[in-house]
């Protein structure tokens, strides 16, 4: 059948432009081809700048990519511990994809690669935080609705802390196993958690995790109306606090303040407020509670002047609900006088 | 079935008739690239460093205070010295505020933002966030590292010299508020190396908190200005109306003269309006006066005791009745909105800002409340027509008898009122340069010229304010709201909005009646919102463990020792996001669920504590020493 010399210049159009696309696409797979020429510790660090940037299809691909890269080295020759190492990192960053990147979306492909991290290199460095991944991944609600098994979490932090005693992970697994039994808010569950907090901290005098278990104690003794206690141990955690100098936001302007009022309202111990205080009006002259804290230091003095008589302190103005205030009902309109010709709204 | 023969003319003419909407279409399209070539070429010659800058401040003073401060940046020493003889071109996109949420979204996701943007309008914040993940670069390296720009110039030392001195180089005498003594101006020398050499957040005078988003712990904004909240007015229509050259401060007084201004009559013959308002300015006022006036909720509402109140913790009080709707502070914030509205116009709340405006302009009325970025516009406005006042919003006075207990203090104003920042986006094609530019811009000398030209309140320490604006400069000591209803959102906003808007509007409305509409639909309804928020922020604590992943696996990869940066990142982020706040959530919830297990409010003595406080002070009184010690 012959063809119109028309449709035979679209045939011939149609043809250039697929050779055209054909080439952009080979252009396209040679450039990520590019990418994968990367060595392996290259492609892990921009794997974690995906994930950092929550672009997970990315940070799977350069993570996939590593271990592409470190297979192939393997089935060529031994594998070197640096290889290994490598072929560790890259199966973990590619567990926390699945895990918390796609969270839900496969949990059981996200604790394979975690197991497979631990079964890699047991004793080594990321065999604990690998363990500690796959309780984070369970505890992790998939949607906020889900109820959290606080007792059988408890139990599995537990497993990660003794089986890797002393490491990073398993002291940060003890930090949430203590925060599970506090978030109850039971007296046996605070008794219980102060306890443990209290023969860890023994045990482990230096443990990075102080100023944490310390600010836990203090709501372990919150719990148990023990305010003294809850007020020594808000003062280790401030005191043993790590801050991190990068963060304008990490800083101490709200345990000052909230130790100064637990001093001062909970145990009446105005020596100790007087020193938060102090110290918040030194260091935060500018915050906005610099105002509120003035005024309690003022109210303390008043107190003191009143020889110990705590109801002076309304003089200052801070009072209780359901004291004077306002204006009596009905009478809004009428505390300016309304010479206006409307009996409401001006003339627009 | 008859079949029509379509007679298709050929020959040179009829082709070219019938194409001529397609030759048309063509010769605009070739005329539209060659204007935007010679356009483009014009403003950014070939081989030029250009960036380009995208906002919303379509005032004229700001546009051309950039424009001036660009070439400024071009020819200034250190500049050319890192970028040679390439010419620096700074182009601006002034998109109008209405679209701006568009325009970005469109930039954003077609990769062709401008290298410089400016962040926070027309989107919600947390668009703004996805934004910024994605598209913008950290500033985190030039925020801790000092800000070249703020080196200590010749020109620095001639100026202070000449303070010292009383006399410029060009014989003209120093203003006597200008003048330093030896000692001060060799102060002021020292803070000025200090500024050269402290990291660049360290300028700031809030520590460029604001430019820090802590959900991506980067720096990733430069904010340039900072505003206020304050209440305009028209001077010559206050003379004219009440013989005052000044409005009163305080509230009573000022709603007298707000009662005298309604009382006369506009050429028009109708009443004047006292307050120009509107949806966009009743803000203003929410925040200002009518939050301070609940300040003393706090006592009843800070259970975690940060010093602040949310609408969590509103609900929580109101639902184990720590507070009604008749506690003082409560009670106070609505009476005074009802008061102070009663001289708005009629239909407010259904307005905009440009009607507020527009009666203002038009001298329908005497004040307006509003951020001081507007002033500029006003004055531009009034030109001509009308002198411009500004004042801090009025008060209960200490003696009024209704609300002078509750006013313990000035009203605050906003702490996070930083603004015009600009973030760097990573299409910029020459990004250190585009760096360097907003460096430039919030250095000490040039942050101070550029707001003295557009009349805002500088960022950065040590950059002075004008006199003329004295009265915006910022109040960081005083009373703040100590509630929030709806920051609850969902069904509870939208009943509060209803209803707040009759109890404004209409005068047979009564409190009683808001709040027996009100209150029952709060305490019950309000309880979904406050799980819906909780669920919010459940799913905030699966992106807090993502970004911890992240830290956590570059300080693995990079083989980090315990006493890395990135570890006490990790681990200070950790205690603070992960481990303590669902404890403060478990809290919440049993105050909700069982009432507050202290027996008084956050801010009131445990029967302990007096015992306690009783007991030093009679040990005091006998020992003849003050009652302070530990128990």
């Amino acid at each position: 059948m012959s063809q119109h010399p028309t449709h035979h210049r679209e045939n011939h159009r149609i043809a250039v432009l697929g050779a055209l696309a054909l080439g952009f696409a080979l252009l396209l797979v040679s450039c990520k081809a590019a990418v994968d020429q990367s060595e392996p510790a290259e492609l892990i660090e921009k794997g974690w700048q995906k994930f950092r940037l929550d672009e997970q299809g990315s940070a799977a691909h350069f993570f996939t990519s590593a271990l592409a890269k470190l297979a192939d080295a393997r089935s060529k020759s031994p594998e070197t511990p640096t290889e290994k190492r490598l072929h560790i990192q890259a199966t973990y960053g590619l567990g926390m994809v699945w895990s918390l990147g796609r969270h839900g979306e496969d949990s059981a492909k996200a604790r394979g690669l975690f197991a497979e991290v631990i079964a890699l290199e047991p004793k080594g460095e990321m065999a604990p935080w690998a363990a500690l991944a796959i309780v984070r991944d369970e505890h992790l609600p998939v949607k906020s609705t889900d109820p959290i098994d606080r007792t059988a979490l408890r139990e599995k932090y537990q497993k990660v802390l003794t089986g890797y005693p002393g490491t990073p992970a398993a002291e940060e697994a003890f930090a949430f196993r203590q925060s599970l039994f506090l978030q109850t808010l039971t007296t046996e569950d605070a008794r219980t958690s102060l306890a443990e907090m209290t023969a860890y901290l023994k045990d482990h005098p230096d443990t990075r995790c102080q100023s944490a278990l310390y600010g836990l104690i203090s709501q372990a003794n919150r719990t148990l109306h023990d305010d003294p206690a809850a007020l020594a141990a808000s003062i280790k955690a401030l005191e043993t606090k790590e801050v991190d100098p990068s963060n304008p936001n990490m800083n101490n302007i709200v345990e000052y303040y909230s130790i100064g009022l637990t001093a001062e309202y909970d145990v009446g111990d105005f020596a100790t407020a007087r020193v938060y205080f102090n110290k918040f009006l030194d260091e935060y002259p500018t915050d906005q509670r610099a105002f509120n804290v003035r005024r309690e230091l003022e109210r303390m003095k008043m107190i003191e002047a009143a020889h110990g008589d705590t109801t002076v302190a309304g003089e200052l103005g801070m009072r209780p609900a359901g004291g004077p205030g306002g204006l009596p009902e009905g009478s809004v309109l009428t505390t300016a006088p309304a010479s206006a010709p409307e009996s409401h709204k001006g003339g627009q | 079935m008859a079949r029509a023969d379509v007679v298709v003319q050929t020959g040179f003419w009829a082709v070219f008739r019938r194409s001529i909407p397609l030759l048309a279409i063509l010769a605009a399209f070739v005329w539209a690239c060659i204007t935007i070539v010679a356009r483009r070429t014009e403003e950014a010659p070939p081989g030029a460093i250009v960036i380009r800058i995208g906002h919303w401040q379509l005032e004229a003073g700001i546009r051309r205070s950039f424009d001036t401060l660009a070439e400024e940046f071009a020819r200034d020493p250190q500049v050319r010295g890192k970028y040679g003889n390439r010419k620096i071109v700074v182009i601006q996109d002034a998109i109008p505020e209405g679209i701006y949420g568009q325009w970005a979204t469109s930039q954003m996701m077609g990769e062709t933002a401008p290298d410089l943007v400016e962040i926070g309008q027309g989107l919600p914040g947390s668009l703004w966030l996805q934004f910024q993940t994605r598209y913008f670069l950290p500033l985190t390296d030039i925020a801790n590292a000092p800000n070249p720009f703020n080196k200590v110039t010749p020109e620095d030392h001639e100026e202070l010299a000449a303070r010292v001195r009383g006399t410029y180089a060009d014989g003209s005498t120093v203003p006597a508020e200008s003048r330093l003594t030896a000692e001060q101006g060799a102060e002021r020398l020292a803070f000025y190396e200090e500024l050269a050499r402290v990291p660049f957040r360290l300028t700031y005078t809030d520590g460029m908190r604001n430019g820090y988003q802590e959900e991506l712990q980067e720096y990733m904004r430069v904010p340039l200005s900072r505003a206020t909240i304050r209440m305009f007015y028209n001077k010559d229509l206050l003379k004219k109306l009440t013989n005052r050259d000044e409005p009163p401060q305080d509230l009573a007084t000022f709603l007298q003269v707000c009662s005298e201004i309604r009382s006369h009559r506009t050429p028009g013959g109708s009443s004047y309006t006292p307050i120009a308002s509107s949806n966009y300015n009743m803000a203003m006022w929410g925040y200002g006066l009518f939050g301070s006036a609940g300040y003393d909720a706090l006592v009843q509402a800070d259970f975690n005791r940060d010093g602040t109140v949310g609408s969590d913790e509103t609900y929580a009080a109101f639902r184990a009745g720590r507070l009604t709707f008749y506690s003082p502070a409560i009670k106070a914030r609505f009476d005074i909105a009802r008061i102070v509205s009663n001289y708005f116009q009629t239909g407010f709340n259904g307005l905009g800002r440009d009607d507020a405006v527009f009666n203002f302009a038009q001298q329908n009325s005497v004040f307006m409340t509003t951020g001081t970025w507007d002033a500029q516009s006003l004055v531009t406005l009034a030109e001509g027509k009308f002198r411009i006042g500004a004042m801090r919003l009025p008060q209960p006075a200490p003696d009024d008898p209704h609300f002078g207990r509750l006013n313990v203090g000035p009203i605050l104003d906003e702490v996070g009122g930083y603004g015009f920042p600009f973030g760097l986006t990573r299409f910029s094609k020459n990004p250190e340069c585009a760096k360097d530019f907003l460096l430039f811009l919030a250095s000490r000398r040039v942050n101070e010229r550029m707001n003295r030209d557009i009349g805002w309140i500088p960022a950065i320490r040590g950059a002075a304010m004008p006199r003329s604006i004295e009265i915006f400069a910022p109040v960081n000591q005083g009373m703040y709201s100590g509630f929030d209803f709806i920051g609850l959102g969902g069904d509870t906003n939208v009943r509060f909005n209803q209803l707040y808007e009759s109890y404004l509007s209409k005068p047979e409305y009564t409190y009683k009646q808001f709040v027996a509409d009100f209150e029952p639909f709060y305490l019950e309804k309000g309880l979904a919102d406050w799980e819906n928020q909780q669920r919010d922020w459940r799913r905030a604590i699966l992106n807090n463990e993502k970004f911890l992943a992240a830290v956590r696996g570059t300080a693995l990869a990079a083989g980090a020792n315990a006493d890395d940066p990135l570890w006490v990142k990790y681990r200070s982020y950790t205690a603070a996001h992960q481990i303590t706040p669902e404890i403060g959530r478990a809290v919440q919830e049993s105050i909700l669920r069982n009432g507050p297990d202290r027996p008084v409010g956050p801010y009131e003595f445990l029967d302990a504590a007096k015992e306690n406080i009783r007991r030093q002070a009679s040990v005091g009184a006998a020992d003849g020493r003050g009652g302070d010690s530990a128990p």
